[in-house]
């Protein structure tokens, strides 16, 4: 979940271009606010325990028999008009979109807001 | 005459140490998040792993082919073989291990995203459709497990 507090450095740019950041996770909801509390996030982090969205997502991963299955680690971009404009569907779990990526991201496939620069 | 103590031997091990577990303790945790090359190619620690099993080397060259000067013919290959075995497993999992089988059925660029009700850390319903006009950033992640 180390990608959560890179985000959280920028949160600010992503507000900026008219972007909610939220999380999707497996964990409660009670482990997901000790986490909002412990890393300060200032974005939602959402509960999905019997990986319903996780599944419609098609992201379900069991990374080892037997242990409860978690979400393949993915981002996606979703525009105004619910359409997916931006995604990174990682192949090794160490490596993470950057913010500073996403953000390009959004410059590019989104029109920027009226009244920024 | 007294032989040397081999103190590259230590130095190695030393090293590779401070390679692995530096990446796992600071790396990944508290530069990540600012410098993500660092983690994401890890070369700090790959330097500091190759810097120690040059130790290691030097060291069991050290204690075999200048005996006469130099002690550690048991201990050299001892550290060295336990460096070599933490570098091996280092990278074993920055890289094969780390690997996740592909995700084809996972929305394209252009689709639709599946639209849902999920509750937030506070216990609030969450609607993705409900939030526009905004755009959406969604970061699925592994979590605690």
């Amino acid at each position: 979940m180390w990608e959560l507090q890179g985000l959280r450095l920028q949160s600010a740019e992503f507000t900026r271009r008219d972007t909610e950041i939220v999380g999707v996770v497996v964990d409660s909801v009670e482990q997901n606010a000790e986490v909002v509390r412990t890393l300060g996030l200032d974005y939602r982090i959402l509960s999905d325990p019997q990986l319903t969205v996780i599944d419609a997502y098609g992201l379900r991963h069991e990374p080892e028999p037997g242990q409860p299955p978690i979400a393949h680690p993915a981002s996606f971009l979703i525009d105004a008009g619910g359409i997916v404009r931006w995604r990174d569907v990682t192949a090794n779990y160490r490596l993470r979109p950057r913010p500073d990526s996403i953000l390009a991201a959004i410059d590019r496939v989104t029109p920027p807001a009226s009244g920024t620069n | 005459m007294q032989r040397r103590y081999n103190w590259a031997a230590w130095l190695g091990l030393g090293f590779g140490v401070l390679g692995v577990v530096g990446y796992f303790a600071w790396v990944i945790l508290a530069i990540g998040p600012r410098v993500p090359t660092l983690r994401d190619t890890a070369l700090v620690n790959l330097a500091l792993v190759g810097l120690g099993l040059g130790c290691s080397l030097i060291a069991i060259r050290r204690a075999y082919g200048r005996a006469a000067s130099h002690r550690g013919r048991v201990l050299a290959p001892l550290l060295g073989a336990l460096n070599l075995g933490l570098a091996g497993l280092f990278v074993l999992m920055l890289f094969p291990f780390s690997t996740l089988p592909a995700a084809p059925e996972a929305p394209q660029v252009g689709e639709a995203a599946p639209d849902f009700i999920l509750t937030d850390h506070a216990g609030n319903a969450f609607q993705l459709a409900a939030q526009r006009p905004k755009n959406v950033l969604l970061v699925f992640y592994r979590g605690h497990w």
